[in-house]
């Protein structure tokens, strides 16, 4: 084992309660009384574990695990239990900054900067149009503010130009999801449907890190873990496949070639609920395993073994998580495990099904209510000229009013200041300095900008280069919506107000739409008024929020959309839509109500191994760490389990290249260099690294990641890179 | 796109006709992933003259290797035009002016071009195999590739006992695929065991037995002599009941273009691993195509791995084809054989493992850390890990036994230590929980409360038990967390 860190002499190694602290004295907020407990959720991933805050008279926040909600079932991960730290962080922005004449960012009062932000779009919006102002949004924002950031961009702004990093997370899943079923909904089931099970297949997932409260329900199924290097998912995995970064899609054609070669297909299923099977087993059919063996290194005995441990379960589940989903072939990828699980007669039958991961802590409902560059509210698709009208309608414009599709994230910040592209760049809720690909080059695209304003509660390293910084709110101080990973709207709780000088998102939206000419009414600054728009404007969707109410939801009630407003068949008295913890149980949403094969073979990543980098990178999570880091590297507890990066290589290969376990290194791909301490995993391929993407400055991982995107989701491909390592001397 | 037709290698003998054929498929349809819109010259360039960039790909041949070299110039977005010519038409190759001669008198000028001609498989000379008019007797067939499920049961549809003739891979394959089949299968092979060509005498001798258990017969050492409806003669005199005689006697490669164009040609067309005959602008792939870097006569067909690497270095990339691996299909088997039979005698560090008992065999021949060649059989890990090391020329790990058994490697044992971390979800460590214990946190529930081990993933539950039992036990000193062994369970039911 490498020498980490010890851990940490904090107070709570000595006997301080469970419950986890924060606070400072004299931060006594106004309107939420002391000691009233608040059931809201945690402020990262897409599980949106149940937290209970409570805040006592001095204005210290404690968090405990919501007794009896079904998703974390009483746990939390380190992360959760230190985030009250988060609230109180010492750097916490506290005031607009605006970039003075010698260039420092300096304080300024909220109308000075709104007035000087507002000011510079409409000189760039004159000078340029109106695409030459941008947005990036965030799937961390509730559902109320991504609704209004979208109708901000579109109306307030009159840009085509948002995208949100979302894309660079889910964005394959959601595309493969669509074609197949009609619908994108992370899981179509409950969590807790997962305990069930018999067989879980995890493809590119490793939640034991990332959610580990997740694998409370998976428990009892047996684990098929497809990743290429053994993470602690894959350490209580029946079966174990280890595939070379970049050949996912081999490996997922492998395996339904070994499904038709060993006759284990559901042919009834295949008949009465499936299109496409035939078209899709012309691609797959020369995929045999023992080819893919040679692609994948995944021995074909193991392809045909999770096959049929798949097939002979009664109950199983196939998931996939970013692994499959980060490539340029990350649509195909889960397309081709959809296939599998469609083979077989899995998805929308009780007890089984396929589902995504999702990732982000709205990453579900960030995506279906208009920050992306394709969509409306409601994930209605904004070149359909029915949806268009529809949102118009709600909107109160007209439908030639609203721009048409923009570009994908990593499209919209590559073409910022380049002619035609973008001038000014407003980021809510994301740190592409550290998330996106190829990061030097955002980094040299973000300075070029005229106008790069960040919303965000701490300076994170995208907040330090803008020319504006907003100090906005965060989770425990604001009141929402978020939907989790299965799809479920929950509502996120203040418990305290927040500090002075920091205003909501919704609040900011308002503030710059009035002084962009907007009609005030237009961006309300309440959640739950913004939440009452939003319905509408779903209403009729793919994403039907219209039937859920904040009082429907604070009444405890566990809403999954589609939950649509429309009466039942006892007309206008009929009980409210129950929601829909389970879809596709009667069929997929495509109008034929048949799910889709879809006909995809064999592509290999963008980048191979060569003479001059002769490993493959893959980048993931760290169980201490959130996304970019910006806001788990400010908890103490957090930082002393994991301080800095380090890339984790196999000992022979470390040998090979005269690097010792801790030493640092330096490690290279065609787009720059990144610095790490190695770590030595005997576990690992031998031609493999890994780097963890939470960490800034010279230790990003993504200095290395590529720009190559998927030609459907646009997603970039994070998880291979060729890479070189070598010793690196001491600073 | 224009529409994709399924045609065989019929053509017109029209220069036009024959340069749109271009969208020839077998069977596996382009479908979405091949617009070949972009990829349809126009006709009528007959008779134009002026050099053509290296971009301007023309590839001879229609088969499976054409059409696989197509997709993958497609896919990688290939921008120069593409076109194909089946290798009937073609009368010549005019390698100073840099273009071909159809039968119709028409000229195709090229930048790059690819012999993708395919080959046919070798018939031999064994009196009763053909009819006086040049076909195959009823009851003779040629082996086909084994793709998709049931291959065994559509390898022949025959009922009877059915012999292979000839058991290098593809023979050893047939024969596995129609014995799962449920067929009654002889091989007969001219060599002292099967693939005798690939195998040292072990790896042979052992899968003759494994072939044997399998219930199919094999005349090792034999030829045939003569077939007559439903039998098979051989040398030593014997009679083989044959309703189906399957030949798998090897292939032809089309290299008579080549040839008369004066480039190298063996067994089949030579080339090096960037698949680059003598000529720099002329490629070849396939089963028609030889590489030199390797004694290993020509690729197995289908040759993906050349089609991506002839796409990607026409498109820019410095590429290499992967050496070729040969890997049997049989699900139980495990037959990989890498390089070939000198390499294995000759490179200079050998490892070994023999267990004969349960069928394993692995040899592995290494120069300079790299496989050079090897040989594993019944080690299916083994098979999937060497043939990576192999194909990528990447260096053997130090645990070769782990390597060649397929154990995985062992996680470094955790010490008793106080910094281990017991609960990884809250990175509580083993001192932190012995702290807790010690300040009067003497159950599981306590120690989650003191020090939030447990509430995470909740998977080491069942350690912090152990924990305190441990504790809680007269022998159980400091440090027993770990060697409590099952007194945990026995905790946590009180």
């Amino acid at each position: 084992m490498s020498d980490r860190a010890p851990a940490p002499a904090g107070p709570r190694a000595g006997a301080a309660p469970a419950a986890a602290r924060a606070g400072t004295p004299g931060d006594i907020p106004a309107g939420i009384p002391a000691d009233t407990p608040a059931d809201t959720h945690c402020p990262y991933c897409a599980l949106q574990c149940g937290t209970r805050l409570s805040r006592a008279a001095d204005g210290a926040v404690t968090v405990r695990p919501t007794p009896g909600f079904p998703v974390n079932q009483g746990g939390l991960c380190q992360k959760g239990w230190t985030a009250p730290a988060l609230l109180d962080t010492p750097d916490r922005l506290r005031t607009p900054l605006l970039r003075d004449a010698g260039g420092t960012l300096a304080p300024a009062g909220w109308d000075t900067a709104l007035d000087t932000i507002a000011g510079r779009l409409r000189e760039l919006r004159a000078r340029y149009g109106p695409d030459a102002v941008a947005v990036l949004g965030g799937g961390g924002l509730t559902n109320e503010k991504a609704y209004l950031l979208g109708k901000f961009a579109r109306l307030a702004l009159g840009t085509s130009q948002i995208d949100y990093n979302g894309r660079f997370c889910m964005s394959s899943a959601a595309a493969a999801g669509n074609a197949a079923f009609g619908i994108d909904r992370g899981l179509p089931f409950p969590v807790t449907d997962l305990a069930g099970a018999e067989v879980v297949l995890l493809a590119g997932a490793n939640p034991a890190e990332t959610m580990p409260p997740l694998m409370r329900h998976l428990d009892g199924p047996e684990l098929i873990v497809i990743d290429p290097r053994r993470t602690p998912t894959a350490e209580r995995a029946a079966l174990h496949l280890q595939p070379r970064p970049g050949t996912d899609l081999a490996l997922a054609l492998g395996l339904l070639h070994a499904a038709v070669a060993e006759e284990l297909l559901d042919h009834d299923y295949i008949e009465t609920r499936t299109t496409g099977f035939d078209a899709c087993w012309r691609q797959a059919r020369e995929a045999w395993p023992e080819r893919v063996e040679a692609i994948t290194g995944v021995p074909a005995a193991d392809q045909r073994a999770a096959v049929r441990m798949l097939a002979a379960a009664g109950r199983r589940y196939l998931l996939t998580g970013r692994g499959s989903e980060q490539h340029s072939t990350g649509v195909d990828t889960v397309a081709a495990y959809i296939n599998l699980a469609l083979a077989l007669g899995m998805p929308g039958r009780p007890g089984s099904g396929y589902g995504c991961l999702t990732g982000q802590g709205n990453g579900q409902g960030g995506r279906e209510h208009g920050q992306k560059a394709d969509q409306l509210p409601g994930y209605r698709m904004i070149t359909d000229p029915a949806a268009r009208g529809h949102v118009a309608r709600v909107w109160g414009v007209a439908p030639e009013d609203l721009p048409g599709a923009g570009r994908s994230a990593w499209e919209l910040l590559d073409s910022l200041a380049t002619p035609g592209g973008p001038r000014a760049l407003l980021v809510f809720g994301t740190n592409p300095v550290v998330s996106a690909p190829h990061a030097a080059r955002v980094a040299r695209k973000l300075a070029a900008l005229d106008l790069l304003v960040v919303a965000d509660f701490v300076p994170s390293e995208t907040a330090r280069l803008a020319h504006a910084v907003l100090p906005v709110t965060q989770w425990a101080e604001e009141d929402g919506t978020m939907t989790s990973l299965e799809g479920r709207v929950l509502r996120r709780r203040a418990v305290r107000t927040p500090p002075p000088g920091v205003r909501g998102d919704l609040d900011v939206l308002h503030g710059l739409a009035v002084r962009l000419g907007e009609p005030a009414a237009r961006y309300p600054t309440s959640p739950r008024a913004v939440f009452d728009e939003l319905r509408r404007a779903s209403a009729g969707g793919r994403a039907d929020y219209s039937g859920i109410s904040y009082e429907r939801l604070d009444s405890g009630e566990a809403l999954y959309w589609p939950c649509p407003a429309a009466p039942g068949p006892g007309g206008a008295r009929a009980a409210p839509h129950p929601g829909t913890p389970r879809l596709f149980l009667d069929g997929f949403a495509h109008p034929d109500g048949r799910a889709r094969f879809a006909p995809v073979g064999h592509r290999e990543a963008a980048e191979r191994t060569g003479p001059g980098f002769p490993l493959h990178a893959t980048t993931g999570r760290l169980l201490a760490h959130y996304q970019s880091g910006a806001q788990t590297r400010r908890i103490a507890e957090l930082t002393a389990a994991a301080p800095e990066p380090e890339v984790e290589i196999h000992p022979d290969t470390a040998a090979r290249l005269g690097v010792g376990d801790g030493q640092r290194v330096r490690v290279s791909s065609a787009r720059g260099s990144t610095v790490a301490r190695a770590r030595l995993v005997a576990t690992l391929r031998t031609d493999t690294v890994f780097l963890p993407f939470h960490f800034p400055g010279a230790g990003r991982a993504n200095l290395l990641t590529g720009t190559a995107l998927d030609p459907v989701s646009r997603m970039p491909e994070f998880k291979v890179s060729a890479v070189c390592v070598e010793p690196e001397p001491a600073p | 796109m224009t529409t994709t037709t399924t045609t065989t290698t019929t053509t017109t003998a029209t220069s036009s006709a024959a340069t749109t054929a271009l969208n020839t498929t077998t069977g596996a349809t382009t479908g979405a992933t091949t617009g070949n819109a972009a990829h349809n010259a126009t006709a009528g360039t007959a008779g134009t003259t002026g050099a053509r960039g290296a971009g301007d790909v023309l590839i001879l041949g229609n088969g499976p290797d054409a059409v696989r070299l197509t997709r993958a110039l497609h896919r990688l977005g290939h921008p120069g035009p593409v076109r194909m010519l089946p290798e009937p038409v073609v009368t010549a190759i005019d390698r100073r002016r840099r273009r071909v001669r159809t039968a119709d008198g028409g000229e195709h000028p090229y930048g790059t071009l690819a012999l993708a001609l395919g080959a046919r498989p070798h018939i031999p000379d064994v009196p009763g195999l053909r009819c006086p008019e040049g076909q195959l007797r009823g009851g003779v067939r040629v082996g086909t590739p084994l793709a998709g499920p049931a291959a065994g049961r559509r390898a022949t549809t025959t009922p009877g006992p059915v012999v292979v003739l000839g058991a290098g891979p593809d023979g050893t394959d047939a024969a596995l695929a129609l014995r799962r089949a449920g067929r009654q299968v002889t091989v007969v092979h001219p060599g002292a065991h099967p693939m005798s060509r690939r195998l040292d005498r072990t790896a042979g001798e052992l899968l003759a037995g494994a072939l044997a258990e399998r219930g199919i017969r094999v005349h090792a050492g034999a030829t045939a002599v003569e077939f007559t409806p439903g039998k098979l003669t051989l040398d030593d005199g014997r009679i083989l009941e044959a309703a189906t005689l399957l030949l798998c006697t090897g292939t032809v490669p089309h290299t008579r273009l080549a040839a008369e164009a004066g480039l190298p040609v063996g067994h089949g067309v030579l080339v090096d691993s960037r698949l680059r005959t003598a000529d720099p602008h002329i490629s070849a792939l396939g089963s028609c195509a030889e590489l030199t870097t390797t004694a290993d006569g020509p690729a197995a067909p289908p040759a993906w791995d050349q089609a991506e690497a002839l796409a990607a270095r026409l498109t820019g990339a410095d590429r290499t084809a992967p050496p070729p691996v040969v890997r049997l299909r049989d699900p139980a088997l495990h037959l990989a054989v890498m390089g070939s039979r000198q390499a294995l005698e000759e490179a200079p560090d050998q490892i070994t493992l023999h267990d004969p008992a349960r069928g394993r065999y692995a040899r592995l021949a290494l120069r300079r850390d790299r496989v050079a060649a090897a040989v594993v059989l019944g080690l299916p890990r083994a098979a999937a890990a060497v043939t990576q090391l192999y194909r990528e020329a990447r260096p053997v790990p130090a645990a070769r036994l782990a390597l060649l058994l397929g154990t995985p490697p062992l996680r470094p044992g955790a010490p008793d230590s106080p910094a281990t971390v017991v609960c990884r979800c809250n990175h509580v460590t083993l001192g932190e929980l012995r702290e807790a214990w010690d300040r009067g946190a003497r159950d599981v529930a306590a120690l989650a409360e003191a020090t939030r081990a447990t509430t995470g993933c909740g998977s080491c539950t069942d350690e912090v038990a152990r924990l305190c039992s441990a504790r809680t036990a007269p022998s159980g000193g400091p440090g027993g967390a770990r060697s409590a062994g099952r007194g945990a369970r026995e905790g946590r039911a009180r």
